[in-house]
């Protein structure tokens, strides 16, 4: 079947399920995490179910992408009212289906409870981690089966690529995107549409259209779930950068250890091939484009641009340190457009809604420069001590409040927020005063930080900033390419310096020495992965510097967390015998009678924090 | 290649268009310290030693001088406060990781360091400079060494540590290496003593194509070895740096065929390439595509022989078809290339590099410069002689295009007799009789 501009387009949504008439749609969340904690075993259970009362034909079982409120999951929305069901699991069904599908009422028992109330919210456009945002990358979370290219396309899907190919000239196209302001979403924030002009502009055929699906951020799963949700989006976008910088070629380089984003990709080029959307002579337009998959193997540096290249093109997946850029020389030195997966996703919508709907979203001006400001939205993978972690799609500009109290309900168990990590392991640590900080890519930056691919690590108050900056640094050591000097060897002792800072060996000067390492590291590295890689460490030092002082000075840690500078002791006060530590403690270090106060002997405690854990009384000290 | 004008240190100097700019910088007797940087290697730019501050319109920023690309109007400070901040902390960084090193400790206190202030733990005398690598591969051509693991665990190693044949105990790496730490060749040897016996023990010299088939007599010990010392001595470095035989220059295609740059060629297809104390001599890729699938060759001349550019060289055939290919210079013939003898059909598999015929001592090398088609005029040299073997193939009545007027494979093969002499007469006789 091929498709011929906007007319088939239209007909193709009365074929696909919106209008096939079923009475109720069960989204159940086909996300890589819903699917661990069982999704598929309840769809089975649905639609036996279902069958056993005859339902089939007014019931309807759909598997999407990932809603993101993965710590939730399973998770399932029924259609058309919205109710949002959670923590399913397939004993629940037949208790699910008879009330809710069968009788029509819905079951309380199985829905959201906002933390500190007694009330469920039963629909999923109420529940505050959906409230807040605005899913413009996302935008068919969970409403489409990925799987199906006529879902996609019955949500104006490939119309974008209909309307560039028949209305634009690719000029047009890239003069659209620098005006929309649309900045890269990999790390960078290079405006994407000045990138494409500079590809179209940049002698060489053939040239190359690659999306960066590499994702090496622990902890971070936004362009998985992307793919894994609405793989279609991502294809139609490179097919439109391919049109505007005049490619026939594109490559979707993704890592290894994501089995079901690449399924899902397979099947979308496939069905995309079938489609005619992918192909020789698209809508009958003259233009070619195909996508291939390279499957990356790498570590966290391949994602960096010049290293994927250079593992795309077989060669060891390091930076390469040359002046030139891969726009202009890229991959087997030809110019290559590189994207995340996000830029990607945005593009067909730009085209549709136009660049003054996407310029109201977001942060600045950039009507005269595309650096003015950022615009649209950022997804972020919301992490650590929060109490709805998960995936999270804001507008540009949304505070740091909002997204952590809001959307992410706040600081569990009665603890005090500390700060927020954003933007990947190389990203900087932002404190409590700093919290009504508009989200964009230049305030994130002004502090310290960067928006980086978009993680965002929440710490509370047992978190030490200087275990968290040696946690970052260790990773960066470990996935660099070890190929140039201050990256190799600078971060090598920068990890030194911070361990043995938490240990209590760090010796007076350190700090100094640590600050003028991490200069040397961000300046004169080959790649950016060097030139971030000491943020986690500046940051913490411009914003905690009491704390490494405790460190260093008193061979104290303030948070009570560096196994070598802290005691745990019992508070007599509190500690009414009950003997339950001395029973738990796996080194006998405590002693004690029934019913009177227990010591700790510090000679044999190894601070494993079981004391603490079992006493119901608060009465284990650590200092 | 066109000049730019750049500022160093407050000087305006021309220096061709992208160049790096460690050349200028150099060239007015500035001193930047540098690791991974030595002439005739590709930049590589990873000891971040050659650090500057260049200022580029409104922007200033640090490049590393070894591959930053000349360019009209930067202005470069080499020695600015905050640099040599810099190279004093990647000093420091070294001397922690290689405290033993000679050359590390030269080039810290030339920085005014003596002592890092950074523990010393896990040291190494490899400061993964990558030189003896690139030389490897770049320069000898046996691509033997690699880079294995990440982050601090890199070391320098033969590909994923396998044993590895391409080595040739050449010596390259351990010549270059500034620190001592390299120790391929001696690997190597060590395994030839153990593995090798009689014949087998093939010099190296003549496995690197610099002398003919040669046992060693001497157990390896290349260091107490009068050819070795000859080769030395000739060169004035290590003998495989001067020659470079696996420079990686990339052919360039005019039409069907392909020229390299650094190359002269003779009207009877045949190329010449000079290097300091000799040339080298081959046959090009329009002539072994024409020849086809070389099945057998005959060198026409021997080590000592005073020839001159026009003299028959070699004699090749392809299934009883045969030419014989001329001289493009006057010279004395210093060594055959010996892999020929075994495998004529490297001819074909890369005819500018490995393939090659004679190295020779010029004797007229005036005469020779002035008669020979330069890199310039090559292009429409080789467009000429393409146009003409076409008009000659058209008119043929054997099968040697396809339908789509594209020359096949191996074509000669299927030329008849007449065809065939007619091509050589063209094409292979240097002019002279045609
Ligand atoms: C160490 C390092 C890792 C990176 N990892 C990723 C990644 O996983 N995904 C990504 O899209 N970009 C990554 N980038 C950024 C890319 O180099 C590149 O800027 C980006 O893919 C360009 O796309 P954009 O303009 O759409 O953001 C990384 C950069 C560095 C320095
Ligand atoms: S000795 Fe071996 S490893 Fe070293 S340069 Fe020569 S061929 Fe390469
Ligand atoms: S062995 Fe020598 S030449 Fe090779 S990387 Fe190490 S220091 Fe450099
Ligand atoms: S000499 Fe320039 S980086 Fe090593």
């Amino acid at each position: 079947m091929s498709v011929t501009p906007g007319k088939n387009v239209d007909e193709m949504k009365y074929e696909s399920g919106g209008a096939n008439g079923y009475r109720m749609y069960l989204m159940l969340c086909g996300g890589t995490g819903c699917v661990s904690a069982g999704s598929y075993e309840i769809k089975n259970a649905l639609e036996h179910e279902l069958e056993k009362y005859n339902l089939s034909n007014e019931v309807s079982v759909v598997m999407t992408g990932c809603n993101g409120f993965c710590a939730n999951g399973p998770i399932m929305v029924v259609q058309p009212d919205g109710i949002f069901y959670q923590f399913l699991s397939v004993k629940d069904v037949p208790h699910l289906v008879e009330e809710h599908m069968l009788k029509g009422r819905p079951v309380e028992k199985l829905m959201f409870t906002p933390p500190d109330e007694k009330s469920v919210v039963p629909k999923m456009s109420d529940i505050g981690f959906f409230k807040k945002q605005r899913l413009l990358a996302l935008r068919n979370r969970g409403l489409i089966d990925p799987e199906k290219i006529e879902e996609y396309i019955a949500r104006d899907g490939y119309k974008a690529l209909a309307k560039v190919l028949t209305e634009m000239k690719p000029e047009e196209v890239i003069q659209e995107m620098i005006a929309s302001g649309l900045r890269g979403r990999g790390g960078g924030g290079f405006p994407t549409g000045v990138k494409w002009k500079t590809c179209r502009e940049a002698p060489g055929e053939p040239k190359y259209v690659v999306c960066n699906a590499d994702e090496g951020d622990p902890g971070a799963y936004m362009d998985r779930s992307i793919i894994e949700g609405d793989p279609h989006s991502v294809l139609e976008g490179m097919a439109i950068a391919a049109y505007a910088v005049g490619s026939s070629n594109g490559y979707v380089y993704i890592r290894h250890e994501y089995p079901l984003a690449l399924e899902r990709l397979e099947k979308a080029i496939a069905d995309a091939r079938e489609y005619g959307l992918l192909g020789k002579n698209i809508f009958d337009q003259g233009f070619d484009f195909d996508i291939n998959i390279h499957c990356g193997a790498g570590a966290f540096v391949c994602g960096e641009s010049t290293a994927l290249m250079a593992s795309m093109e077989g060669r060891p997946g390091e930076p390469r340190a040359k002046y030139i850029h891969t726009v202009e020389h890229g991959l087997w030195d030809k110019p290559t457009n590189l994207n995340n997966v996000e830029t990607y996703a945005n593009v067909p919508l730009i085209v549709q809604r136009g660049v003054k709907w996407f310029t109201s979203i977001g942060t600045g001006d950039v009507s005269e420069n595309p650096w003015g400001g950022s615009k649209g939205t950022k997804v972020f993978s919301l992490v650590g001590k929060v109490r709805n972690t998960g995936l999270v799609e804001v507008p540009m500009g949304i505070t740091l409040r909002e997204i952590i109290f809001d959307i992410g309900g706040g600081i569990p168990n009665g603890k005090k927020f500390k700060a927020v990590q954003t933007g990947g392991p190389s990203g900087g640590v932002i404190p409590e005063d700093l919290l009504d900080l508009p989200v964009d890519f230049d305030q994130l930056t002004r502090v310290g930080s960067m928006m980086g691919s978009g993680g965002m690590i929440v710490m509370d108050e047992d978190d030490c900033m200087v275990d968290i900056a040696r946690y970052f640094i260790d990773f960066l050591v470990g996935e660099s390419c070890g190929k140039c000097l201050p990256g190799r060897e600078g971060l090598t002792q920068i990890s030194r310096m911070l361990n043995d800072i938490c240990d209590g060996q760090a010796q007076e000067g350190v700090l100094e020495l640590l600050e003028e390492t991490c200069n040397t590291v961000t300046s004169c590295s080959l790649c950016a992965l060097g030139g971030s890689a000491p943020n986690p460490v500046l940051s913490t030092l411009r914003y905690f510097r009491d704390e490494y002082e405790a460190h260093v000075r008193e061979k104290r840690c303030p948070a009570g967390l560096c196994k070598n500078l802290i005691t745990y002791s019992i508070d007599p006060d509190k500690c009414n015998g009950c003997m339950l530590c001395a029973r738990e403690c796996p080194q006998n270090a405590i002693d004690g009678e029934k019913k009177k106060p227990h010591k700790i002997n510090t000679d044999l405690c190894i601070k494993c924090g079981i004391c603490k854990d079992v006493c119901n009384r608060d009465a284990v000290i650590v200092k | 290649m066109s000049l730019v004008t750049m500022n160093i240190n407050g000087h305006e100097v021309k220096a061709e268009n992208r160049e790096p700019i460690l050349k200028s910088i150099r060239a007015m007797g500035i001193k930047v310290p540098t690791l991974c940087h030595m002439d005739g290697l590709e930049p590589y730019g990873v000891c971040r030693m050659c650090v500057v501050q260049v200022k580029h319109g409104k922007r200033t920023k640090l490049v590393t001088s070894c591959n930053f690309p000349a360019a009209e109007g930067l202005e470069i400070q080499t020695d600015t406060e905050e640099v040599l901040q810099h190279r004093r902390m990647m000093a420091e960084l070294l001397l922690a990781r290689s405290p033993e090193v000679k050359k590390v400790q030269e080039i810290a206190a030339s920085l005014g360091i003596t002592k890092s202030r950074f523990k010393v733990a896990e040291t190494s005398d490899c400061i993964l400079c990558g030189l003896c690598v690139r030389v490897c591969d770049e320069i000898v051509g046996a691509s033997a060494l690699g880079f294995i693991g990440r982050g601090k665990d890199r070391v320098v190693g033969t590909p994923w540590y396998v044993n590895t044949d391409s080595c040739i105990a050449c010596g390259a790496c351990t010549y270059v290496c500034p620190t001592g730490a390299m120790q391929m060749e001696t690997l190597t040897k060590e395994r030839w003593r153990r593995e090798l016996s009689g014949k087998e023990r093939i010099c190296r010299y003549a496995r690197m194509g610099l002398i003919s088939n040669k046992v060693c007599p001497n157990n390896f010990e290349c260091a107490t070895c009068e050819v070795d010392q000859q080769l030395f001595d000739e060169f004035g470095t290590h003998p495989i740096l001067a020659l470079k035989p696996g420079l990686h220059q990339h052919p360039k295609q005019v039409g069907h065929f392909s020229l390299i740059e650094d190359r002269s060629y003779f009207q009877g297809h045949t190329w010449a390439k000079t290097s300091k104390e000799h040339t080298r001599v081959g046959v090009d890729d329009f002539a072994q595509k024409v020849i086809g699938g070389i099945s057998r060759v005959a060198f026409r001349a021997e080590p000592g022989d005073v020839v001159h550019r026009g003299d028959p060289a070699l004699n090749v055939s392809n299934n009883g078809h045969r030419a014989t290919m001329l001289f493009p210079i006057s010279g004395k013939i210093i060594h055959i290339n010996p892999a020929l003898e075994d495998d004529p059909s490297l001819v074909n598999e890369d005819c500018y590099d490995r393939g090659w015929l004679y190295t020779m001592k010029p004797t007229n090398s005036y005469e020779d410069k002035s008669t020979l088609i330069n890199p310039d005029e090559a292009d429409q040299w080789t467009q000429d002689e393409s146009d003409h073997l076409f008009s000659i193939l058209t008119d043929s009545k054997s099968a040697a295009l396809s339908d789509g007027g594209e020359l096949l494979h191996n074509f000669s093969r299927n030329l008849e007799k007449k065809d065939w002499e007619r091509i050589t007469n063209s094409f292979f006789s240097g002019g002279e009789l045609s």
